[in-house]
């Protein structure tokens, strides 16, 4: 299952590799292949026809509420209608809903690796933890900190959840990363990316649907190994706007704008 | 510092625009409208300043002095920091601004108040259930009469800043950028509730200053509650309270706090940053904000936690503390939260024992690193303008002379072997202050106006007079019948028929009078006239042997206050003259006792001659909790005995007073049947507290032990006779 996330990991660094120097114009041009490809995918996947008998029925709803407003009683039946016709129609576009989604996750999260997060500036502070396996101890469990990375603070054990926790300082810009020692073996989880665009994950998970779905920026930790998880809460890379990373505003934007745009020269029903 | 003339008189001068010698000297080209920075230091003592600038320590003070003048300047009457910048604010005296003491009384109901500011609650509701929501707005007034001197400026078009000038809650409304100051309260209306979670409690223990909470480490994690607002929208107004959790371990000395979602670690003897809480009143409807600081006292052996006082979240306040409103949110964006309650220094903190010397010192340096930050950012900003005013306070030096005083002043009776650590620190602070002047001083060129000044010095306090028992003691306050000195609090248990005089606030004496007070008796006119002259003669006549500092020559001039105007100007103001306090009588000789100049506007100025400091911290004026009971109306409500010698040798030296309250220093565990015991017996031999009862004892039993001889063999003889040892 691993090489399905090294495969996604692949195919996003090639498509993102040309604008190392524009971050933000590779996130537009992906954001808008994306959404042409989800419009292709959603073609494919859905019944056209009746999609579109659906939507007029949606309009030939609309117009009847304008015709009948001096009836109540009308009104009212007329809306339970357009109800109906609205679920009717949602029911035509669940197939793609349900191959898309999957998709639109997988795309968000490597879009999350490469632009949610960015490494420490000299100076700041974050907590990182390592989860432990049931049964293990986190007696001996140590960080080690790459150069120009510091302990500040802790371990703290959390028995209770099998988690240890300490509070690292950047010494210097992008700090590689950590390691937690347990022993004779050895966890690493990196605190930078490679380049502009490189992944950064939070964390480093055991193989696994996890793994894929969620924390694919990372190789994932050996299977068996008294640590199952490093976390790190890096800073994030810009900030949020009405609830949600500016980044995520820009991939919806832009995979809207790209699937309308090619709209109707792939005469896609929507 | 200013010229010898009301520091009202100098704000008016400087707002007028004219040049101080030599502090403008220089090449810049003249400019249309003046550039004057103006700092405050509270509590800076002109003796003090020399005292540190004499070896070098005050480099920017030097610089600024040689360029300019510098003199002494009278205080305000009374030396309070509120009243004295209410003068620098309204260029009136408390006649006409109305703020004659941090704490008033409402004569109808004798209740006590803070004088800053009012809270106005809601008076209807509509209810739902459980819930109620408010039909008419609350508000909250300052009460400070008079025209604030930014308000003039203004109005003139002048651009200008006030940083936390105290006595400006809530701001007045003006375009000028104001923060205010002292007066701020926390997020539960009060001066600074802090709370103190520890393993060492048996109960929770409510002081004027705090919370004392006893917290248990279970399985490795430690429960609690942050204390939040009243909720006025449920029935029966209780409190907020946010759950908190902590992940101690001990071994390592750090703790992991999640607090609302967020998340730190701290480990003992560090400090957070400030940490948001959200006290959601009516879900998804209602949440007030809240700033806090943490500090992991110890974890090992025992977990002590000190939390600050919830301040308004200068982001999102939910009482206005600037004006433009938005402004606090734009320092907040700028520098991140911030403390904006009036007073940071969390001096209650340290008299209630939750910090020692070495805790407040490390707070009191953090309180002042902020304001530092803040100060740059105002005057990077200022530097930018063309011309302008800005206004920028320190509230450090004063609350380090309340507090380290005793350590720099080795008469004080307070000073002990373990003060001597902190001796510097009114130097250090000073230091500081002349750092922060230079850093103003970078950041001006020579053809701005730069005024540095304070509102009031500092002076030995080795004794102190309580008011309502000498009052007690002369027939002037009558208890009513059955009740003792020690049962009185907040003025209970007097009998307002037969008492003419009574004491409430830091400085407050007033006259019970007819047609003022509820139960007034003193008739307005000749008879309260009469009653004025015979108090100030017999305070003046007042000379207990041993009691009254030698050389003292008490003269006492008083002035008759009268009635506010409408119009808010006091007396003694006319327009187009600058406004002159009444001459003040330097009284007594030398800094040997405190100068405690008492005022009130309708009343008698007085200082006190003798009295014995009670055992607590030596910040402020207030008496220490007696048993955890708040007492915020300062020598009022209680009435210890008079100064006793209790020398174990009855030579007739001032007992030796100790630092710290038995409850809260060194930790010695009482059983609660021995301290009923401890509390019946100071009670019956009139001791001011237990805590001055059980010293005494101690006291005399270990000047057995050394009595006729200092040797071990001795000493241990001694006390195998006295039955200590078997």
């Amino acid at each position: 299952m691993t090489w399905i996330a090294s495969l996604l990991n692949g195919l996003f660094d090639l498509l993102l590799r040309p604008f190392g120097g524009a971050p933000w114009v590779g996130l537009a041009v992906v954001s808008a292949l994306a959404g042409v490809a989800m419009l292709w995918l959603f073609k494919l996947t859905t019944n056209q026809d009746l999609l579109a008998r659906r939507r007029r029925e949606l309009t030939g709803g609309l117009y009847e509420l304008s015709l009948y407003q001096d009836s109540l009683a009308v009104m009212a039946r007329l809306q339970a209608r357009l109800l109906a016709a609205n679920l009717r129609y949602l029911l035509v576009s669940l197939p793609a809903l349900l191959v898309l989604l999957p998709l639109a996750l997988l795309t968000i999260v490597q879009l999350d690796a490469r632009f949610q997060r960015r490494a420490l500036q000299a100076g700041e502070e974050i907590l990182v933890t390592a989860r432990y396996a049931e049964g293990a101890s986190p007696d001996r469990l140590t960080l080690e900190p790459a150069a120009g990375l510091t302990v500040a603070a802790g371990p703290v054990r959390d028995r209770a959840e099998r988690t240890v926790w300490w509070r690292v300082r950047a010494e210097r810009d992008a700090p590689a990363g950590f390691a937690v020692v347990d022993g004779a073996e050895r966890f690493e989880k990196r605190l930078a990316p490679d380049g502009a665009l490189g992944r950064l994950a939070a964390a480093r998970v055991a193989a696994g649907w996890r793994h894929v779905l969620l924390h694919p920026a990372e190789s994932p930790l050996p299977g068996g190994a008294v640590v199952t998880e490093l976390k790190a809460e890096l800073p994030a890379r810009g900030a949020d706007r009405f609830g949600m990373p500016g980044w995520l505003w820009g991939f919806c934007l832009f995979s809207i704008a790209g699937g309308l745009a090619v709209k109707g020269l792939f005469k896609v029903e929507i | 510092m200013t010229p010898r003339r009301s520091a009202t008189t100098l704000a008016l001068a400087a707002l007028a625009g004219l040049l101080l010698a030599a502090a403008t000297a220089g090449a810049a080209p003249p400019r249309e409208r003046p550039k004057v920075l103006c700092i405050g230091f509270d509590g800076m003592d002109p003796q003090l300043l020399d005292h540190f600038r004499a070896d070098g320590s005050l480099p920017n003070f030097d610089a600024l002095i040689a360029r300019g003048d510098y003199r002494d300047l009278g205080t305000a009457i009374p030396p309070q920091s509120p009243v004295a910048w209410s003068n620098f604010i309204t260029g009136m005296d408390p006649g006409g601004h109305g703020i004659f003491d941090f704490i008033h009384r409402n004569p109808a109901t004798l209740t006590p108040y803070l004088s800053a500011a009012q809270a106005m609650e809601p008076q209807r509701w509509w209810k739902i259930g459980p819930w109620k929501f408010p039909r008419d707005e609350g508000h909250v007034e300052n009460l400070r009469d008079g025209v604030a001197f930014w308000q003039l400026l203004d109005r003139a078009g002048v651009e200008a800043t006030v940083f936390k000038v105290p006595a400006n809650f809530p701001p007045v409304e003006c375009e000028a950028h104001t923060l205010s100051g002292m007066g701020t309260p926390d997020i539960l209306g009060t001066y600074g509730i802090y709370s103190y979670f520890t393993e060492d409690l048996a109960e929770e223990i409510e002081m004027s200053g705090g919370r004392h909470v006893p917290v248990a480490v279970r399985d490795g994690r430690v429960w609690a509650e942050l204390v939040g607002p009243v909720n006025s929208y449920r029935a029966g107004d209780p409190e907020a309270r946010l759950p908190f959790e902590a992940v101690v371990d001990r071994e390592h000395g750090s703790a992991l706090f999640d607090v609302d979602g967020e998340r730190f670690l701290l480990k003992q003897g560090e400090w957070s940053d400030w940490v948001t809480l959200r006290f959601r009143l009516v879900p998804a409807l209602k949440t007030v904000r809240g700033v806090c600081r943490f500090y992991l006292k110890e974890v090992s052996p025992t977990f002590k936690l000190y939390v600050t006082p919830v301040n308004l979240d200068p982001a999102a306040p939910e009482m206005p503390i600037s004006t433009p409103p938005d402004w606090s949110r734009e320092l907040a964006a700028a520098l991140g939260p911030f403390y904006t309650q009036g007073l940071p220094d969390d001096t209650k903190a340290l008299e209630e024992g939750a910090f020692d010397d070495d805790d407040y010192v490390s707070q009191s340096t953090l309180v002042f690193e902020e304001r530092e930050q803040q100060l740059r950012h105002e005057l990077d900003r200022f530097a930018a303008q063309k011309d302008g005013f800005l206004f920028f306070y320190f509230n450090s030096p004063d609350q380090t002379c309340h507090t380290f005083w005793r350590n720099m002043d080795h008469d004080s009776p307070r000073h002990d072997t373990d003060a001597g650590r902190h001796e510097q620190r009114i130097r250090d602070v000073y230091r500081n202050c002349d750092r922060a002047l230079g850093l103003a001083l970078e950041h001006v060129d020579d053809g701005t106006l730069v005024v540095v000044l304070s509102d009031h010095g500092f002076a030995p306090y080795h004794r102190s007079f309580h008011v309502n028992r000498w009052l007690l003691d002369h027939g002037y306050l009558v208890l009513q019948p059955g009740v003792a000195p020690r049962d009185v609090t907040y003025l209970s248990g007097i009998d307002w028929n037969r008492t003419r005089a009574y004491a409430i606030g830091i400085n407050g004496l007033y006259l019970n009078l007819r047609g003022r007070e509820a139960g007034g008796i003193v008739e307005p006119g000749a008879a309260r006239e009469a009653l004025l002259q015979e108090l100030v003669a017999a305070l003046e006549a007042d000379d207990r042997p041993g009691h009254r500092p030698a050389g003292d020559q008490v003269r006492l001039p008083h002035r008759r206050g009268l009635p506010r105007p409408a119009h808010g100007r006091g007396p003694g103001h006319r327009p187009g003259l600058p406004p002159r306090l009444p001459r003040l009588q330097r009284v007594g000789a030398g800094r040997g006792a405190r100068r405690h100049v008492r005022r009130q506007h309708d009343e008698v100025e007085r200082r006190p001659l003798h009295g014995r400091r009670r055992g607590a911290r030596d910040h402020h004026q207030q008496p220490p909790d007696r048993q955890g009971r708040p007492d915020p109306a300062g020598p009022g409500p209680d009435v210890p005995v008079p100064v006793r010698d209790r020398t174990a040798a009855g030579d007739g030296r001032q007992p030796p007073l100790r630092g710290r309250s038995l409850m809260f220093g060194p930790a010695v565990k009482i059983d609660k049947a021995l301290l009923a015991k401890i509390r019946k017996y100071a009670g019956i031999a009139g001791y001011a507290s237990p805590e001055e009862f059980v010293r005494h004892v101690l006291e005399r039993e270990i000047a057995k032990f050394e009595e006729g001889g200092a040797s071990e063999d001795e000493i241990r003889k001694r006390m195998q006779g006295l039955g200590y040892i078997s």
